[in-house]
């Protein structure tokens, strides 16, 4: 049986009135790099916080590394995380900030050069935090995940606000960490980025979970998308209003309009009826192609049905 | 333990010992010079106290310390902002969360902070003392003060003693300064209240209503760093300045207990 890292049952946070974690059941099995994927507000940094101990669950149960949750200290010596933003002193050096963490957690202070050496910042340790653009932040809030080996890493939005160049240099330090054989557990509303290296997926939405399982089995459940195109781009909008009339959804991207097909279950049938109807309505389709479904698809055709 | 030598490698940087530790030995250093150069020829009246005591008062065994016990007018305010500011930052900066999955045992992690801080305090107060006693003994002779008594046992004793009120007042400060820290969670909203407080409201009132310096917590740690004052004895000063500090520190270390971080 595999081993799980993580393992909620009904977990529960209510804020006054508001429900941010609504009887969340969620698994991470060991090993694997697990994407949690929500839109703003889902519940995912709020689900990260009760697993790290900083918010108290309202109710439900939950296990960190086997321990439970209500004794954080019991299992966060094994956990290392960035939550949100990563939070250092800004007139302290980056290496300094590590002492600090070094000190507290009682780690061996050689760390630090090893984890500044594996997130690409061996030259500017010396310099102040607050001289660090926001990708080199990032990266120290990594380091400081790492100093304490840690069999669970716990990655809140770590690409939040990052340019194109420090995604993808993010994206490939995920990698290079996650080859090392430690757990990870990714949060993000950015889609493209978890498709490219996860491999194990939660899905959550207004708090509830709506999906969880290997990235290829989410792919797997029909998960491609229509792309249509018109004669006139004017004709666009109408077609859209068309295909959410034949009960799918559509979105229009550009000069086309996408259609995720997870929910079609007769997909030739459903292209000869848009065919149909957009010819009386006037309409000359250009393009009638089925693009292999993303992650982002099958979200929001899970979102959608949720 | 590991909280608080976390907490020195966070204050031991230069900047921050020279902002933090030197402010108290300086104000001493001016405190002390004023006191002396203020003394007056008139005759005394008791021991020593605030920054024109007689020249006669300063020769007594406790004038060694008279410029000293000065500056630890000063002492309140300083120590009330450095323990809120050493605990309030880390809920602004954001800090805190990454404090606590390194600790989770919250207790720990705040005795430890507050521990390294008071021990930031107690080192400049002694530095303080140590170069207010040098330089009133290096001052003294130009006002022509006796020496004779400053190095008897009762002046020794003196030095201790007000070492050790200054001490216990900060204590009394530092833990009103991080409850108000911890139940504000904000730098700007616990300096606002609590200098607003300690600094006009609590001397405006006392203006009208002598009795205040029996209740206030910041008149009532100042009668401790001053070791009594005509209207309040040292004793009841200390009994009630700790009864008022540790209430106030129980509640704010049952918030930080208790309380989520999800800012």
């Amino acid at each position: 049986m595999t081993e799980l890292v993580v393992e909620t049952h009904a977990l529960t946070k209510q804020f006054g009135r508001r429900t941010a974690v609504d009887a969340l059941d969620l698994v991470v099995p060991r090993g694997v790099v697990a994407g949690f994927i929500g839109a703003n507000g889902a519940g995912k940094t709020t689900t990260l916080r009760m697993l790290l101990g900083l918010v108290r669950p309202t109710s439900g149960t939950a296990t960190v590394l086997g321990r439970d949750l209500s004794d954080p200290s019991s299992y966060l010596p094994k956990v290392g995380a960035l939550i949100e933003a990563p939070t250092f002193y800004p007139g302290l050096s980056g290496e300094r900030n590590l002492r600090v963490q070094t000190a507290l957690g009682e780690l061996p202070a050689a760390r630090i050069p090893e984890v500044l050496d594996v997130v690409g910042l061996s030259g500017r340790g010396g310099d102040p935090y607050r001289s660090y653009s926001l990708g080199m932040k990032q990266r120290l809030g990594i380091a400081s995940a790492l100093l304490g080996r840690p069999e669970l890493l716990v990655l809140d939005e770590p690409t939040n606000g990052l340019d194109p160049t420090g995604i993808r240099e993010m994206r490939e330090l995920l990698r290079q960490v996650a080859d090392t054989g430690l757990t990870v557990l990714v949060s993000s509303h950015q889609l493209v980025e978890l498709e490219q290296v996860c491999d194990w997926l939660v899905m959550v939405d207004q708090g509830r979970r709506v999906f969880q399982g290997t990235t290829a089995q989410l792919l797997a459940a029909g998960s491609d998308r229509l792309v249509l195109a018109t004669e006139h781009p004017r004709d666009l909008d109408r077609l859209v209003t068309l295909v959410r009339d034949a009960g799918a959804l559509a979105e229009r991207q550009g000069r086309k309009v996408h259609v995720p097909l997870g929910g079609v279950d007769d997909v030739t049938g459903f292209l000869a009826r848009i065919n149909r109807d957009a010819m009386a309505e006037g309409i000359v389709l250009v393009e009638i192609a089925v693009a292999a479904g993303t992650l982002e698809d099958r979200y929001a055709s899970l979102v959608g049905a949720a | 333990m590991n909280a608080y030598r976390a907490e020195l490698v966070k204050l031991g940087r230069r900047t921050t010992l020279l902002a933090a530790g030197a402010v108290l030995p300086f104000l001493a250093l001016l405190a002390t010079t004023l006191v002396i150069v203020n003394a007056t020829t008139a005759p005394a009246i008791g021991a020593s106290d605030g920054f024109e005591p007689s020249l006669s008062q300063l020769a007594l065994p406790d004038g060694l310390t008279a410029g000293f016990r000065a500056s630890t007018g000063f002492l309140g305010i300083l120590v009330f902002t450095l323990f809120l500011t050493s605990i309030s930052s880390e809920y602004s900066q954001g800090t805190l969360r990454t404090l606590l999955v390194r600790e989770p045992r919250r207790l720990r992690l705040l005795v430890g902070k507050l521990a390294a801080v008071l021990s930031l305090v107690a080192g400049s107060l002694l530095l303080a003392e140590v170069l207010s006693v040098g330089l009133s003994a290096a001052l003294a002779s130009s006002r022509g003060v006796s020496l004779a008594q400053w190095w008897s046992g009762a002046g020794l004793q003196a030095v201790s003693g007000d070492y050790a009120n200054a001490l216990l007042a900060s204590v009394l400060f530092g833990a009103a300064g991080a409850a108000v820290g911890i139940l504000t969670r904000s730098t700007v909203v616990g300096l606002a209240i609590g200098l607003a407080w300690l600094m006009p409201l609590e001397h405006i009132i006392q203006n009208a209503w002598a009795d205040a310096e029996k209740w206030f917590p910041g008149l009532l740690f100042d009668v401790v760093a001053r070791g009594g004052s005509p209207l309040v004895s040292y004793d009841r000063g200390l009994l009630m300045g700790l009864l008022v500090a540790g209430v106030l520190l129980v509640a704010g270390a049952v918030s930080f207990l208790r309380r989520d971080v999800s800012g």
